[in-house]
C-alpha cells in the first residue's frame, strides 16, 4: 500500500480522474494564463488610467460587436478598414500647377460586406508654413459614380477630420440619394449608408459590395511643407470581445479584469478560511474566557447585515478595491463557520493523540498547528474551494451598485459600464454578456474542482 | 534507591453529582530498575494515578495533593510550566491507554517519534528522525516504517512505536498504561518480550497499569492492588502471585484462568463502589465475605505482614 495517494500530489492525481474537475482546471488554468498574461505583457500598473482616458481609444470603433458575431449572422459586418499612407494599394502623383505642389493620392479597397461602417475618419499629420494645405477628397464607388466629400484645411500639426460628422456634407449626399433611388426611403441616410448604398427599393439599405477607390487631392502652398494622411472607416465589429460605447476594447478590459477577480476571489476566500479557522481552534481548544468571547463575538458578526454594511461603507469613504477587500475580510473572520470548526476542534481535542501530544509537552501552538488544524483541513479546504466565486461575485455585485473602485478595471465595473451605457437596450449585448460569462467561467471553475475536492477528501460523498 | 517516592497522594475530580475521590491517600515507593505493577478493577484510579504522577489532569480537578519525590526532586512544588519542560518526557514519560488512538494520524511514524527529541532535547528534526528510526529498529520495527503513516501500521506496531516514543528521552521512568490490552494474545507475548528486554538492558523503571494480573506477572517486581482509589496491598512479585493477603487480592488471584485445568472461575460479587460516596470503614466490606463489624466502621490502616497490606485481618 503506498501513500502516495495521500500527497498533494496524490490528490491531484486523484483530481484529474474526475473529467468535471478537469474541466474546472482547465478554466483556471486559461484565467490564470489570462491573469498573467495581464501582469507581464500589458501595462498593467497603469491598467486603469489607460482605460479611463478616452482619447487614447479614438482609433477603435463604437460599439463594435465581436468579430465572431460574423459567424452565426448571415449579414456580415464589416471591421475596421484602413487606408492611406504605408498601407497596399496606395498610389501618388505629384504635379505642379500655378506655383503649388498638387499631389493626388488613389486608395482601393475592396468592400464585401453586408452592412456600412459607423464613422469615416481622415487622420492628418502636416507640417505648413503660411497656409494650410488644402484636402479635396473624392469616392468612387464600384459603379464608377464619383462622390465629392467636401474640402478640408486642417490646421493643426495632426488632425482627425471626422468626414461622417460633416451635416453639410450629409444633406447634400442623401439628396443625390434620394435622387439614385428616385424615392424617399424610410431609413435614415447618414454619411456612411450614403457611400456604400446600392440604389435598390429595399426596404433597407443595402451596401454595394466591389472595388472603391478615394482619391485625395492635396494642394500644398509651400515647397517645405509636407503632408501625410490615413482614412480610417471604423467597422462594427471588433476583436474577441468588441467594444463599448467609449471605444474600449472589451478584450482588454476582460483581460485586466482577471487578476482582478482571481486575486479578490482567492485572497478573500483564503485569508477568511484560514482566520476562521485559527479563531475557532483558539476558541475551541482553549475554552474557558476566551471561547466565550470569540464566540460570543461571532454570533454579533452574525447578525450584522453584511451587504448594507459594506454598501454604507463604501459610500461613505469610496473605498479602492483592496480596502473593500479588507473590509470583507474584517467583516467575515468571524463567520458563522467558526461555529462549526470550532465543534470539530473541541471533538479532537480530545482525542487520544492530543493528549499523548500534551503529555509529552507539545506546545499549545504546536498542538493546533500539528495535531489539530491538519485533522480538520480536508473538509474545509473544498469548502474554501467552493466559496472562492461568492466573493468574485462580490466584488460584481458591489461594483453594480455603482461601488467599485474606479481606478481599477474589473468585470463588475464593465457591466456596470454596460448598465450605465444601456447596453441591452441599445442591443449590445456583448458588452453585457461576455464580462457575465468571465464571471459565470470562473464561478464554474471553482464550483467543479471544489465539488471533485470534496468528493476525494470526505470519501462518504463518493458513494452518492 | 527510591527512585520515585509517592505519599499520600490524591486527585479528587469535580463533577455535577459531587466529588469523584479518584486517588484517595495513595502511597509507595519504587526503586531504580524496578517494575511495579498497579493491578484493579476497571474504575478502580488507576489510570487516575498515572495522570497524577506526570500531572496530565482534566479541567475539573478538585484536590490535588501529596507528595512525590522523583530523584529527590519535589515534583508537587513545581509550576506547570517548569514542570512541562523538565519532567514531561525527560524524567517521566508515558504509554497511554489506547495506544492505538494515540499517534497522530497526520504525522509519519519517524517524526512522531522523534517529537519528544526536537520538543524537549531541542535536537535538530534530522538527527531527531535518524535517533528514532535507530530506536524503532531496536524496537523491532523495520526502518522504513519510520516514513509510514499511523494507519499503514498494525496495532502491534503501533504499540511499538508508541513505546518508542516513551523511550527516546532515556527517561528515569515510563509509565506503562494498559499498553497490551487493545492487542491480541501473540502481539501482547511479544510487546511483553520486548519491555522485559528492554528492562533487562536497559534497567529501565517500570510502573504497569493493567487490569490483567497475568501479564503483569511477566514484567512486575512489586505488585500493587487497587481498589476504590487506594492501594490495598503492596507485595514483592512471588509473594503477591503466591500468597496474596487482601480478600481481594485473593478473589482476583481466583478469578484468573488458567490453561488446560479444570477451575471454576470465581467472580467477586457486586460492582465497584461509587467514588463520589465511597462505603464507610473499608471499602471493600461489602462485597468482602470476610467482614468483620470493625470493617463497616473504620478505614485500616496499613499494616506490614512481610508487606504492606491495608485490611482488619492483619491487626
Amino acid at each position: 500500500m503506498s501513500v502516495s495517494e495521500y500527497t498533494l500530489k496524490g490528490i491531484f492525481r486523484e483530481l484529474i480522474r474526475y473529467k468535471s474537475a478537469l474541466v474546472g482546471l482547465a478554466i483556471l488554468v486559461f484565467l490564470v494564463v489570462l491573469s498573467l498574461y495581464a501582469l507581464i505583457f500589458t501595462p498593467y500598473a497603469q491598467a486603469g488610467e489607460i482605460w479611463n482616458d478616452q482619447n487614447r481609444w479614438l482609433a477603435y470603433p463604437r460599439n463594435a460587436a465581436p468579430e465572431w458575431y460574423n459567424f452565426f449572422s448571415s449579414k456580415k459586418l464589416p471591421p475596421s478598414i484602413l487606408i492611406g499612407e504605408g498601407l497596399p494599394n496606395h498610389k501618388r502623383e505629384e504635379a505642379e500647377r500655378e506655383g503649388h505642389r498638387v499631389i493626388t493620392y488613389l486608395d482601393s479597397f475592396s468592400y464585401n460586406y453586408d452592412d456600412f461602417p459607423s464613422e469615416l475618419v481622415l487622420l492628418i499629420n502636416t507640417t505648413y508654413s503660411g497656409s494650410p494645405p488644402t484636402v479635396k477628397v473624392y469616392w468612387i464607388k464600384p459603379s464608377g459614380e464619383e462622390l465629392n466629400l467636401s474640402v478640408y484645411r486642417p490646421r493643426n500639426i495632426s488632425e482627425s477630420i471626422y468626414i461622417s460628422n460633416n451635416v453639410i456634407l450629409e444633406r447634400e449626399l442623401e439628396e443625390y440619394a434620394i435622387d439614385k433611388l428616385g424615392f424617399t426611403p424610410n431609413y435614415t441616410i447618414t454619411i456612411p449608408v450614403a457611400l456604400f448604398m446600392e440604389y435598390k427599393d429595399k426596404g433597407e439599405p443595402t451596401a454595394m459590395k466591389g472595388n472603391y477607390n478615394v482619391r485625395i487631392e492635396v494642394t500644398l502652398y509651400n515647397r517645405s511643407d509636407t503632408f501625410s494622411y490615413r482614412l480610417l472607416m471604423h467597422g462594427k465589429v471588433y476583436g474577441i470581445a468588441g467594444t463599448d460605447i467609449y471605444r474600449r476594447p472589451l478584450e482588454l478590459g476582460l483581460v485586466w479584469g482577471a487578476p482582478i477577480a482571481l486575486s479578490f476571489g482567492i485572497v478573500a476566500s483564503v485569508t477568511i478560511t484560514f482566520a476562521n479557522l485559527i479563531l475557532a481552534a483558539i476558541s475551541g481548544y482553549y475554552g474557558g474566557k476566551i471561547d466565550s468571547l470569540i464566540q460570543r463575538l461571532t454570533e454579533i458578526y452574525m447578525i450584522i447585515p453584511f451587504v448594507p454594511f459594506i454598501v454604507t461603507i463604501s459610500i461613505l469613504y469610496g473605498l479602492d478595491i483592496w480596502r473593500l477587500l479588507l473590509i470583507v475580510i474584517i467583516l467575515s473572520v468571524l463567520g458563522t463557520p467558526v461555529k462549526t470548526y470550532r465543534v470539530w476542534v473541541m471533538q479532537l481535542k480530545t482525542s487520544p493523540y492530543v493528549e499523548a501530544a500534551i503529555a509529552y509537552g507539545a506546545s499549545n501552538l504546536r498542538i493546533i498547528a500539528l495535531y489539530i488544524l491538519p485533522r480538520i483541513l480536508p473538509p474545509v479546504v473544498p469548502s474554501l474551494v467552493l466559496s472562492i466565486p461568492s466573493y468574485v461575485f462580490l466584488e460584481a455585485a458591489l461594483a453594480m451598485l455603482g461601488l467599485s473602485d474606479p481606478k481599477v478595471v474589473s468585470w463588475g465595473r464593465i457591466i456596470e459600464e454596460a448598465f450605465a451605457g444601456g447596453a441591452v437596450y441599445k442591443g449590445y449585448y456583448h458588452w453585457v454578456l461576455i464580462p457575465s460569462a468571465m464571471l459565470i467561467l470562473t464561478a464554474i471553475s471553482f464550483a467543479l474542482i471544489g465539488l471533485a475536492l470534496d468528493r476525494i477528501v470526505n470519501p462518504r460523498l463518493r458513494e452518492m | 534507591m527510591n527512585l520515585l517516592s509517592v505519599s499520600d497522594l490524591k486527585l479528587y475530580y469535580r463533577t455535577t453529582k459531587g466529588v469523584v475521590k479518584a486517588v484517595d491517600d495513595v502511597s509507595f515507593d519504587v526503586n531504580k530498575g524496578e517494575t511495579l505493577a498497579i493491578v484493579g478493577e476497571s474504575g478502580c484510579g488507576k489510570s487516575s494515578l498515572a495522570r497524577a504522577i506526570i500531572r496530565l489532569l482534566p479541567r475539573n480537578v478538585h484536590k490535588y495533593e501529596g507528595r512525590i519525590m522523583l530523584n529527590g526532586t519535589d515534583l508537587m512544588s513545581m509550576d506547570e510550566e517548569t514542570f512541562r519542560r523538565e519532567v514531561r518526557w525527560r524524567k517521566i514519560s508515558m504509554v497511554f491507554q489506547g495506544a492505538l488512538n494515540s499517534l497522530n494520524p497526520v504525522l509519519k511514524v519517524g517524526y512522531q517519534v522523534a517529537e519528544p527529541l526536537i520538543i524537549h532535547m531541542k535536537v535538530n528534526e534530522r538527527e531527531a528522525i535518524e535517533r528514532a528510526k535507530g530506536l524503532l529498529v531496536k524496537l523491532g520495527l523495520p526502518e522504513e516504517f519510520a516514513e509510514r503513516y499511523p494507519f499503514e501500521l498494525s496495532g502491534g506496531m503501533k504499540q511499538r512505536a508508541v513505546i518508542a516514543m516513551a523511550l527516546i528521552t532515556n527517561p528515569d521512568l515510563i509509565i506503562l498504561d494498559e499498553p497490551t490490552s487493545a492487542l491480541d494474545v501473540i502481539t501482547q507475548a511479544n510487546i511483553m518480550n520486548m519491555l522485559k528486554e528492554l528492562k533487562r538492558s536497559r534497567g529501565q523503571t517500570f510502573i504497569f497499569i493493567t487490569h490483567d494480573i497475568s501479564v503483569a506477572s511477566e514484567l512486575a517486581d512489586k505488585v500493587a492492588t487497587m481498589y476504590a482509589g487506594q492501594i490495598v496491598e503492596i507485595a514483592p512479585a512471588d509473594t503477591f502471585y503466591e500468597e496474596p493477603l487482601h480478600p481481594y487480592t485473593q478473589k482476583l488471584m481466583k478469578s484468573v484462568p488458567t490453561l488446560r485445568r479444570e477451575k471454576t472461575l470465581e467472580s467477586i460479587p457486586g460492582a465497584p463502589p461509587n467514588l463520589i460516596d465511597p462505603p464507610s470503614g473499608c471499602r471493600f466490606h461489602p462485597r468482602c465475605d470476610k467482614a468483620m463489624d470493625i470493617c463497616r466502621k473504620e478505614d485500616p490502616p496499613t499494616f506490614e505482614r512481610g508487606h504492606s497490606v491495608k485490611c482488619w485481618l492483619y491487626r
